[in-house]
């Protein structure tokens, strides 16, 4: 038989042999207790999480938003300078 | 879901022996599977009181995915406490069968992580590339491109 063919009976004993496996009732006993012991978070850490949650994505909005408001206003300030020097080059005798 | 644990109840009825299965095949070591399996319900549990599960995709991969990074962490901690060569799980076989059957779990031990992880899911839990990719949140070429490379070191170190 050659190497891979090997490779695939192994393969298929490997899986054979954990095909049953499953997890012991003590195991389950533990998993049941750990997870009911498990301290559950308080209302107000609900809240923070929530908040936190909805408010990252409103927060980068924010931001961008305040960045392109920055670059707008400073824009428009370049622009009322130029326009400002225009008119004075223009009225000026 | 806040605070149901008849509700996690029924989900870990509904999972807990595929999960232990995977869990068993990734560690190649009962004990530690228990461990994997119990660490990975505790941190499920977690992640859905605090909402850290946002409901897109199928439960159950989003599980999947829990059972692989707790099995992973879980040995590389145990490479970290001791660099010696690790028998658990390996008696030794009796049969040329069983020989060839560790041989094989000694060499997918020796595979990277990600490797074995896509061999495990794709030979033992039958799941396909596509299964694959959402639970390791990759790309199925990359899946398929492991399981290329996962099958070419088997093959060049089988029985060399």
């Amino acid at each position: 038989m050659s190497g891979p063919d090997r490779i695939e009976e192994a393969l298929g004993a490997w899986r054979a042999a954990t095909d049953d496996e499953a997890p012991s009732a003590a195991l389950l006993e533990r998993i049941a207790r750990a997870t009911a012991e498990a301290p559950t978070p308080s209302p107000a850490q609900t809240l923070a999480v929530a908040v936190w949650r909805l408010g990252r994505p409103a927060l980068a909005g924010f931001a961008v938003a305040a960045a392109l408001l920055l670059f707008a206003a400073t824009r428009s300030i370049d622009r009322l300078a130029d326009d400002a020097a225009t008119a004075i080059e223009v009225l000026a005798p | 879901m806040r605070g149901d644990g008849s509700a996690f109840a029924a989900i870990v009825a509904g999972t807990s022996t595929r999960l232990y299965r995977l869990a068993v095949r990734m560690t190649g070591d009962r004990d530690e599977a228990d461990d994997v399996l119990q660490n990975a319900f505790i941190r499920a549990h977690r992640a859905l009181c605090d909402g850290g599960w946002d409901g897109r995709g199928k439960l159950e991969t989003w599980l999947y995915r829990i059972v692989v990074n707790t099995a992973l962490n879980a040995r590389r901690q145990r490479r970290r406490r001791s660099q010696l060569v690790d028998t658990r799980g390996e008696a030794p076989p009796a049969q040329e069968a069983q020989a060839e059957l560790a041989q094989l779990m000694a060499l997918v031990r020796e595979l990277p992580a990600e490797q074995r992880t896509v061999l495990v899911l794709k030979e033992l839990e039958g799941m396909t590339a596509n299964e694959i990719a959402e639970v390791l949140a990759c790309s199925e070429g990359a899946v398929e491109q492991r399981l290329v490379r996962a099958r070419a070191t088997l093959r060049k170190r089988w029985q060399t």
